[in-house]
């Protein structure tokens, strides 16, 4: 959240355009804590940039379809490329046979999974790395896999 | 479809498969000497081997993907539309693309 300088005043960084302003006092800014009275000196403090869904719903279609998308999403869902690819890995896995009713059962489980995770993207996320994001992308949806049986 | 845990077919998927044969009209000493002529490279002695094999396959614990790969090659069949069953490739050659296909086919490999 923050990170320290050489300098006796704190700086706090505008959430809008990036600009550091400098916060210096007499006797400094301290923890207000009888026992604790820390410094914040040479501290910059700067609000965590958390993953807006837009750029979440990009970057695990490109993940998932390896394919670069650098164009604005019109929707809040993820590309076409990717929700054929998920549902196709979801229902067909390593190859696989069904009944009729299996088979709708199963087309129902995914959706719901992916549906779910998607409306939930971006929500819970506090980073831009991509195997991060894929990788917490991934264990939701096995997760919602459980819970849309 | 209740697959085990270490990657063998269910007694039940078993089952549905030999009900199919059935559906089909196809025994399972036909269905072995299909699997013969499918995979036995023209070898007589080689389908002789693979005959055994198949039928050895249906009295013990079968894996998944031998089972997989059997209820491809019955979708190829003429009577196989009166089956209610509906055969899948594998998902693997949609993921080519992508450096996640391991993630991507186990966050769904739950059952």
């Amino acid at each position: 959240m923050f990170e320290k300088i050489n300098k006796d005043h704190l700086e706090l960084t505008c959430p809008e355009c990036d600009n550091n302003t400098k916060v210096k006092t007499d006797d400094g800014v301290k923890c207000s804590s009888s026992e604790c009275q820390t410094s914040f000196g040479g501290m910059i403090f700067k609000r965590k940039k958390y993953l807006t869904r837009a750029t979440a719903v990009l970057l695990i279609s490109g993940a998932v379809t390896g394919i670069t998308l650098n164009e604005k999403i019109e929707d809040e869902r993820l590309s076409y490329e990717s929700e054929f690819t998920l549902m196709t890995a979801c229902i067909n896995r390593y190859g696989r046979s069904y009944s009729t009713s299996a088979l709708e059962a199963r087309i129902e489980q995914c959706s719901c999974s992916v549906r779910k995770v998607v409306n939930n993207l971006g929500v819970d996320s506090s980073s831009n790395d991509t195997d991060e994001v894929v990788s917490a992308f991934f264990s939701s949806v096995k997760a919602m896999m459980r819970e849309c049986d | 479809m209740t697959t085990l845990k270490n990657g063998s077919a269910s007694e039940i998927e078993i089952d549905d498969f030999r009900s199919a044969l059935d559906e089909i009209g196809y025994s399972l000493v036909q269905f072995c000497e299909l699997v013969a002529v499918t995979e036995g490279d023209e070898d007589l002695d080689q389908e002789s081997k693979i005959i055994q094999n198949v039928k050895k396959s249906f009295n013990r614990k079968m894996k998944q993907a031998t089972l997989n790969k059997y209820w491809a090659y019955i979708a190829e069949l003429p009577g196989f539309e009166r089956v209610d069953r509906v055969v899948l490739g594998n998902a693997k050659k949609y993921l080519t693309r992508t450096d996640y296909s391991n993630e991507i086919i186990s966050a769904f490999d739950v059952d």
